[in-house]
């Protein structure tokens, strides 16, 4: 019975963590998005590229702070696209290039949103 | 390349200790539920080995989720019967004395072909010998012949014959098993005494050396075969 247990005590521990998981990585993802929305509304509303740069650098900086968990627990073919997008929009900020940014960044954070869904535990992601 | 190295030794140990501590036996007498599960097993550790691109952690819960599964199940089916059923199925008598049971092997989608060579591969040619034959749930056929058919037994001849031990491994290839040899209730001066007198000088020129309870010794030096 001793197996018995630690089995039910391992499939608890999986499930708990994986659904923990989830939570954790839709937390600081999901803010992360939000943020890059808010970057583009200040370019786009008031042309705040300083504000704007900021706040995306922010966010740059917490996919750095995250980096080991995302190679860690998600596809490398994922995260590297949001590195990808994640260079792109640093480019066009610097160059403040309007269209090219507003596009960008909206890749950016619909990537992100993207990984979040992903890891959900809906029945979508079940099936 | 390195990283695909360590990755494949991680997964390795993990499934390694994985199926050591389910406790189960070699392929050949799998359970069906156990043959997918190894499968199974196989296929989730293979793909994270050979693609860098996927975490090892996405191989990892799989495979631990699996084993923990079978573990419940494998004590579930210890305690249920109808589990039991259900999971493993049950043994089918397919030979029943001396007949063919049709129906059975038409259940079991065992052909008379595939029946014949299990069959002969047990060394049975002369099918009015059999009184029973069943397959058992892991796919194995036992036979069971005729009593008369049966190689005789020193009790049906009345004979007594000295009961043997249990031998008990002290010296595997060159190591001693100290443990084996205290359960035997020996000891090292014992061992070395046995060793001399055999012509050994050390345990580590010992390729296999067995105690049984009575006390009979079996000894094989390294390099004897040669």
């Amino acid at each position: 019975m001793k197996r018995f247990w630690g089995a039910c005590a391992i499939l608890a521990l999986l499930t708990g963590a994986t659904i923990w998981q989830g939570h954790y990585i839709a937390g600081y993802l999901e803010h992360m998005a939000q943020s890059l929305d808010q970057a583009q509304a200040l370019v786009e509303k008031d042309e705040d590229w300083d504000q704007a740069r900021r706040l995306s650098e922010d966010v740059f900086s917490m996919w750095e702070t995250h980096k080991f968990h995302l190679h860690a627990t998600m596809n490398h073919q994922d995260t590297d696209q949001v590195l990808f997008s994640i260079q792109s929009v640093r480019q066009y900020l610097q160059l403040e290039e309007l269209d090219q940014y507003v596009a960008a960044n909206a890749q950016l954070a619909a990537q992100l949103r993207l990984l979040v869904e992903l890891e959900q535990p809906t029945l979508e992601n079940i099936l | 390349m390195f990283t695909t190295l360590v990755r494949t030794v991680i997964l390795y140990l993990i499934i390694i200790a994985g199926i050591r501590l389910m406790g189960k036996r070699q392929v050949g007498e799998l359970e069906p539920s156990e043959l997918v599960l190894s499968l199974l097993i196989a296929d989730l550790a293979s793909v994270p080995m050979q693609d860098q691109g996927i975490p090892l952690l996405a191989g990892i819960i799989p495979i631990l989720t699996l084993l923990s599964l079978a573990m419940i199940f494998s004590v579930a089916t210890m305690k249920s019967i109808t589990l039991r059923a259900i999971l493993c199925g049950r043994p089918s008598v397919v030979i029943r004395s001396g007949k063919f049971d049709q129906e059975e092997m038409r259940r079991n989608r065992l052909t008379v072909d595939e029946l014949l060579e299990e069959l002969r591969i047990q060394g049975y040619t002369d099918l009015s010998l059999i009184k029973y034959a069943i397959l058992e749930t892991n796919g194995q056929l036992s036979v069971l012949p005729y009593a008369n058919q049966r190689p005789v037994t020193a009790q049906q001849m009345d004979i007594s014959c000295p009961e043997g031990g249990l031998p008990l491994i002290l010296i595997s290839d060159g190591h001693l098993l100290e443990r084996n040899l205290r359960a035997r209730g020996r000891n090292l001066d014992w061992l070395n005494k046995q060793l001399v007198q055999r012509g050994c000088t050390s345990p580590q020129s010992v390729f296999l050396m067995t105690l049984d309870e009575d006390g009979a010794i079996y000894l094989a030096r390294k390099g004897d075969a040669k």
